[in-house]
């Protein structure tokens, strides 16, 4: 069967055709995801930010016009939404913030097992993503939004610009401020 | 180790694939004798694999089935516009319906006929007779008189109606058709909207100072 294209579905969500948007869902849940979980690094915040994100798009489709691909228009919505969450996130007191360590381990336990057997593999294995996890973190939002949308999505600069409404020069110095900063912090590693 | 002036400005374009078709060509065949701008290549291209790892097995550990589900419950949480809390209201209360047509009807008369006569109340007070004469009346009185009535009302057609005076300008076509000795006559004239009142009564003396 042939798929529909996007704008296809995005018109007949115009008409609030559910199926044609759950269809949309489904094609870009996990990119959108991919954004939020490198953004804000807690999975129940990031699938929480794109189920929002999602039910902006549906209450808002009528007014995306299509000048713009569907995409670049649904994750400017998701880097916003998630950028709102992190300085929601930084401005509550300590005491209320998850321990960072005990969150860590939830996540790294979570994380798929490991196909090597070699357990000295397995710890070297966990201990390079949380030392990638980490530097990520410690980017500036608008240096992560620009780090995921080029490597995990593989935007070009011209996509990158529009989701972050910023121009192609602003793109290519925080990307290379942000593989500066990424390198550094990977010495030994990359 | 040499630097070489490409690693960093050429470099990071040629792995982003931003570079012209021509460029990339020239870069290719650069690298292969460029040892810092490899280097360079190669790292950007580690980084790029680490870092998508890292995020695609996270990826793939989480459960999407509910994923559907929990956008379906954003939507019903999110606030509707005005226009659109307006017509779910509507459609609530079945205002809609054309069980409620009688009742729109018959509220839409009774608007009607309280408002028609609101009206003619209002015009009623204004043509009931006012103190008068206003100031600026010019009168002829008479001893046995009593009372005043207008009898005339001479008026520029543009301005039937004055409330401010109390004066009700019905028609510029009246005639005096007697007029006795003992009746008090009062001519009031203003030449700003060009009107004339002509008032015919028994007695002004106790009504003008």
């Amino acid at each position: 069967m042939v798929e529909a294209s996007d704008w296809e579905l995005v018109r007949r969500c115009k008409e609030n055709d559910r199926d044609a948007f759950r269809e949309l869902v489904e094609r870009y849940q996990r990119k959108a995801v991919a954004i939020a979980l490198g953004m804000l690094h807690d999975r129940e915040d990031a699938l929480e930010v794109v189920q929002e994100a999602f039910a902006k798009v549906f209450t808002s489709i009528k007014h995306f016009k299509e000048e713009a691909s569907f995409y670049t228009w649904l994750y400017r919505i998701v880097t916003n939404l998630a950028i709102d969450r992190q300085r929601r996130k930084n401005r509550q007191p300590l005491l209320e913030r998850e321990d960072p360590k005990e969150g860590e381990n939830d996540r790294i336990n979570s994380l798929p097992s490991d196909p090597s057997d070699d357990p000295y593999e397995q710890i070297k294995d966990k201990e390079l993503r949380n030392r990638i996890r980490a530097a990520v973190g410690e980017l500036t939002p608008a240096h992560k939004a620009v780090i995921l949308l080029r490597e995990v999505e593989g935007l070009s600069y011209e996509e990158i610009s529009d989701i972050l409404q910023c121009s192609r020069g602003t793109v290519m110095s925080r990307l290379h401020y942000a593989r500066k900063r990424l390198q550094s912090r990977l010495k030994g590693e990359i | 180790m040499a630097m070489c002036p490409h690693a960093e400005r050429l470099i990071p374009l040629l792995h982003d694939g931003e570079l012209p078709s021509l460029l990339r060509r020239e870069m290719h065949s650069h690298l292969v004798s460029c040892l810092p701008c490899t280097r360079a290549l190669s790292l950007l291209e580690r980084g790029q694999e680490l870092v998508s790892q890292v995020i695609d097995e996270e990826i793939e550990g989480i459960d999407f089935s509910t994923f559907w589900q929990g956008i379906e419950d954003k939507l019903r949480e999110s606030r509707p516009s005005w226009p659109m809390r307006f017509r779910l209201w509507v459609e609530r209360w079945h205002l809609t319906q054309p069980l409620y047509a009688p009742a729109w009807a018959v509220a839409a008369v009774l608007l009607l006929t309280v408002g028609i006569l609101l009206q003619q109340r209002s015009t009623t007070a204004i043509t009931q007779s006012p103190t008068f004469p206003p100031e600026g009346i010019a009168t002829q009185s008479s001893p046995d008189a009593r009372s005043a009535q207008p009898a005339l009302v001479s008026e520029h057609p543009s301005n039937r109606n004055d409330p401010e005076d109390g004066v009700a300008f019905v028609s510029n076509q009246a005639q005096i058709e007697s007029l006795s000795s003992s009746d008090t006559v009062a001519v009031w004239n203003d030449p700003g909207n060009n009107s004339t009142v002509i008032w015919i009564g028994s007695d002004m003396s106790e009504e003008t100072p």
